[in-house]
């Protein structure tokens, strides 16, 4: 506002005033121009930001149905050029035209500010106080909570527009197909594992870690006994494999699968049972999109630790990566799952267990530890349960002999019963202690837990009560990494200072033992009343009488160390050295 | 001589230090692919950025902004030097730096980091705390020009009109749900929603679809008559400036001497900022205003509660921000033989994916969007509430003086006191 004290002060200002005002329509009239040649500009050349013509992709078309015809080709690159440059001095027009654009916004509202400014007299402040305030308030009280009820109107329109169009068949066939909700009507022992394979199909694959019943037992009815793998003897194939990993291969009809990687790439291979032939590779892309630092893994655990699993249609892996993933049998991924950087010291080498249509993660980590299932079919997940546990590196154990499916999850310090159907905590004992990597091992209504430093555990379980405690013994080594197996009331341990030892699930006792100079990461597996022991420093495979005597049947080198437990399929073993992969058929 | 030695080994090694980096020099490191036909590969030319600065001098000329905005607020208190200044925070921040990157987009940094572990910049931590301390001690200096989005609407204020209160506690509500939903997006990966609706970014960069500056220059005209449109019914960054200076140890004085109460600065005050004194309410007036004060305190948890419900049920809608749940949506309504029409679809398909993978995947963003909108409703909930208990609070000021959290120290009121 002007104060005007004298007529010449008065016709000074009169004058500036209407040169503003005059300014600001001339700079009116220019913005709008500029903006209308923007605007016929942007419709004339199209809206995309690329370089597009339709000659060019004519001429591109011509040029590579007759890569031989020089004339084609130097007209195709006339017309690309010339697009390029069409596009590159369309660009600069518009950057110049907006750059116009601004300054005549800025000039046209600074004008109009300071002819309205000279225009303008002392404020009047009666005009601008409101009479009524407490009203107003009143008023936007009301305001405010009408705001409310139509956001609220909003909302319901959201909801019901967007829900039902999302929740369609997926929905209903993953909560038909995962939880026993649909199922519980007269079928209450009936749990989500027999909505996959049959029990029979199943034992005639290796469908995950320490087989299909994840108990080191397999059901092959004659395993090789004797071969030499540094002569060939007994070896159906042997292939080399291009990088680490320490997973067990799995097996479905005539393919082998295992997985592999490095800080560069993690893989997934399949190959061909009868001639050992790869198959098909494929790489695994980060979750993370390179957003997040890869985990530090040490050496000996690396980025593909954990083992596999399979089933007829599909393929499941997870890396120490944080990457779950399924593929089909042609190795095309079917879905991945980013489940986050896992917080592991050694990086993360809990398994995977396959169980009909579940998947089970053992996810204990420093930092929001989990038990989960996720569907085989679309890896959404069915239940997740929260833990507070120590770092651990075994993998969950289904024992199916009692009323209803029981998850066993192992720790330090606590391990868990869960309810397979939902997920649900049952139970909690203390087993042993220690950081934790063989798994449990069961027969019956028994269960066994050992690690190093620690101790070796039996129990027995009971129907909606915890666990009864059979016995406990600290008395031997035991295993740092291979898990235990128990079959007809023997418990066998190979440990990682090269003892293997025979303990009497009974009372715990001891029954014999053989020492060796090398120790065991594999885990061993009874077949045909043999217990089959592969040592991970020269890879000699020691074969037991699984009795009370243990009786050694043979001694079969390798030639190189094993760490991965071997599959046990029809009368073969697949067998993952630390540099190649081997059918052994025996002697 | 073994110092000697000694010596002229520490040198060789020094020589070798200095000369490790033109190792990266080194051509031959990958080399070029042979071509049968006689091609010969282009040379690769790296252009030199056209103005490089590093995130350090962004944050530097921030704070020395912020600090220059306090100087010239609360010590030279003019509007012309302040209007002066704002011209060099627009040319630097806004046309310079292209307004990238600036506080308000730094919030969802700050989510991303929070809520999904993503590593947090220290210069983009930096940027959007600095304004925020500010706050917490002089008020919203930054919002003032520091700000070019602020600086750039100040200039096309030509005449401001007052908004109705009712109106504008209304349009109070949308900063709130733009600063939620674009923290829930950012968390969930359906990117950067606030960057996105910036409006004036394409005015600074002089590039962007016509719709964005169509945008950008409806705002701006409709900033000739209600002052700041963006800065008030939009910016998210606004909401916790505004809770940062409801707190903050000093304000923006109307008058350093006595106020007349001449109510001058009031007419004055594009965002009508300034709380003038009342006069005394009838007994009536006052009892009926405590009851509407009792009675929203009692329902303030239930306006909570329900704010977490309206966000619940939105959260399927606002999940369709996400490329995952919009793709769903598309596939949906697009007959088999069409497919191939929509470039998503069809890269979805490439990768082996099929409508029920797409279906599941959706399924699972959009529960963790309801989840994300739940809470963002409980939040609105809680601070309309809390709005709702102020404006039903007896509201009592001896002399005029400026709003703690709406003033945005534009320093227009300095001009018209008579009492400077």
């Amino acid at each position: 506002m002007v104060r005007m004290d004298n007529k010449r002060e008065r016709v000074r200002f009169e004058v500036l005033r209407q040169s503003a005002r005059g300014a600001a329509f001339v700079a009116l009239v220019f913005t709008f121009t500029v903006g209308t040649l923007l605007t016929l500009d942007w419709h004339q050349s199209g809206q995309s930001a690329t370089v597009r013509s339709e000659a060019l992709e004519r001429a591109l078309a011509q040029t590579r149905g007759n890569p031989d015809n020089q004339e084609a080709v130097a007209f195709a690159r006339e017309l690309d050029q010339l697009a390029r440059h069409t596009y590159f001095n369309s660009m600069t027009f518009r950057q110049n035209g907006m750059m116009l654009l601004v300054l005549g916004l800025l000039v046209t509202a600074a004008c109009f500010g300071v002819a309205w400014r000279l225009a303008l007299p002392i404020p009047d402040p009666r005009g601008v106080i409101n009479a009524h305030p407490a009203r107003a308030d009143k008023l936007a009280v009301r305001a405010l909570l009408g705001a409310g009820a139509l956001l609220t109107v909003f909302a319901i329109v959201l909801q019901v527009r967007h829900s039902p169009a999302t929740r369609t068949v997926a929905d209903r066939e993953l909560r038909a197909a995962l939880t026993n909700k649909e199922l519980a009507a007269g079928q209450q022992n009936v749990c989500a594992c027999m909505l996959g394979p049959r029990l029979d199909e199943l034992l005639e694959q290796w469908p995950n870690m320490r087989g299909p019943t994840m108990s080191g037992r397999a059901s092959a009815q004659n395993p090789p006994l004797r071969w030499d793998g540094t002569q060939g003897k007994g070896i159906k194939w042997k292939v080399a494999l291009p990088e680490a990993g320490a997973g067990t291969p799995v097996v479905w009809g005539d393919k082998v699968f295992l997985t592999a990687g490095s800080a560069a790439a993690r893989r997934v291979y399949c190959y061909d049972t009868q001639s050992g032939r790869e198959l098909w590779v494929t790489d695994i892309p980060d979750g993370a999109k390179g957003s997040e630092k890869l985990p530090e893994v040490t050496e000996d655990t690396g980025f593909a630790a954990s083992s596999p699993a399979c089933d007829a249609e599909r393929v499941y892996a997870i890396f120490a990566t944080g990457d779950l993933v399924a593929l089909d049998h042609t190795g095309k991924i079917v879905w991945q799952r980013y489940l986050g950087r896992p917080q592991n010291s050694y990086g993360h080498a809990s398994s995977l267990t396959y169980q009909g249509e579940m998947l089970l993660i053992q996810w204990d980590q420093a930092e929001d530890a989990k038990v989960m299932a996720v569907n085989t079919t679309c890896g959404q997940t069915i239940w997740e349960t929260p833990r507070e546990v120590s770092l651990s590196w075994s993998t969950p154990i289904v024992m199916t002999s009692g009323e209803k499916p029981i998850v066993l999850i192992h720790a330090c310090d606590s391990t868990w019963g869960v309810e397979l159907a939902t997920g649900k905590k049952l139970w909690e004992v203390n087993a042993v202690g220690g950081e934790i990597a063989p798994s449990i091992t069961w027969e019956g209504d028994i269960w066994v837990a050992a690690n190093c430093y620690s101790r070796m555990i039996a129990f027995r379980l009971k129907p909606g009560a915890e666990p009864e405690q059979l016995w406990v013994t600290d008395d031997g080594i035991f295993p740092d990494v291979a898990s235990p197996v128990l079959l007809d009331g023997l418990i066998y341990i190979a440990n990682d200072a090269g003892e293997v030892v025979c303990f009497d699930a009974q009372d715990g006792k001891e029954l014999w033992a053989k020492e060796f100079d090398d120790g065991f990461y594999a885990s061993p597996i009874v077949a045909a009343g043999r217990l089959y022991a592969v040592d991970r420093e020269k890879g000699v495979f020691r074969i037991f009488a699984a009795d009370r005597k243990g009786l050694e049947l043979a001694s079969n080198p390798m030639g190189e160390g094993v760490e991965a437990t071997p599959a046990f399929v029809g009368n073969s073993i697949y067998l993952r050295s630390k540099k190649h992969l081997w059918r052994i058929v025996g002697e | 001589m073994s110092s000697i030695k000694s010596r002229v080994l520490r040198v060789g090694a020094w020589v070798l230090a200095a000369l490790a980096p033109l190792s990266a020099l080194a051509s031959s490191r990958f080399p070029q692919p042979q071509f049968d036909s006689g091609y010969v590969a282009e040379k690769v030319a790296y252009p030199m950025p056209s103005f490089a600065v590093t995130p350090v001098v962004d944050v530097l000329m921030l704070v020395a902004a912020l600090c220059m905005a306090v100087f010239l607020v609360r010590q030279v208190r003019s509007r012309r030097w302040i209007l002066f200044f704002g011209l060099v925070c627009l040319g630097w921040f806004g046309f310079i730096r292209q307004g990238c990157f600036c506080p308000i987009g730094t919030i969802q940094n700050v989510a991303l980091a929070l809520f999904s572990g993503v590593r947090l910049p220290l210069a983009i931590a930096l940027f959007f705390a600095a304004p925020l301390i500010f706050a917490l001690f002089f008020g919203r200096v930054f919002c003032s020009v520091v700000c070019p989005l602020g600086a750039l609407q100040e200039f096309f204020i030509v005449k401001p009109l007052r908004v109705p209160k009712a109106l504008d506690a209304v349009l109070r509500v949308i900063p709130l749900i733009v600063l939620t939903v674009g923290v829930v997006c950012a968390i969930n990966g359906a990117g950067f929603i606030i960057c996105r609706t910036d409006p004036f970014v394409g005015l600074f960069r002089q590039s962007a679809a016509l719709p964005m500056i169509l945008t950008g220059m409806g705002v701006l005209l409709v900033g000739t008559v209600v002052a700041r449109p963006y800065c008030r019914y939009f910016c998210p960054y606004g909401v916790l400036m505004e809770i940062c200076s409801r707190i903050s140890w000093k304000q923006v004085e109307l008058t350093p001497k006595e106020c007349i109460n001449c109510r001058l600065c009031v007419g004055m005050c594009p965002v009508d900022a300034i709380d003038a004194p009342r006069t005394s309410l009838s007994d009536r007036v006052r009892g009926r205003q405590f009851r509407q004060f009792l009675s929203l305190l009692v329902f303030f948890p239930l306006i909570i509660l329900g704010g977490a419900g309206v966000g619940y049920m939105a959260g399927a809608g606002v999940a369709e921000l996400h490329p995952g749940v919009s793709l769903v949506s598309k596939w949906q309504g697009v007959a088999e033989a069409d497919e191939d029409q929509f470039p998503e679809i069809e890269a979805f398909k490439r990768v082996g994916g099929t409508l029920a993978q797409a279906e599941a995947q959706a399924l699972e963003i959009i529960d963790r969007f309801q989840d994300g909108c739940m809470i963002s409703g409980a939040l609105i909930g809680l601070i309309l509430g809390l709005r709702l208990l102020v404006l039903s609070k007896l509201q009592g000021s001896q002399v005029h003086q400026a709003n703690r959290y709406r003033c945005i120290a534009c320093c227009r009121c300095f001009a018209v006191c008579p009492n400077k």
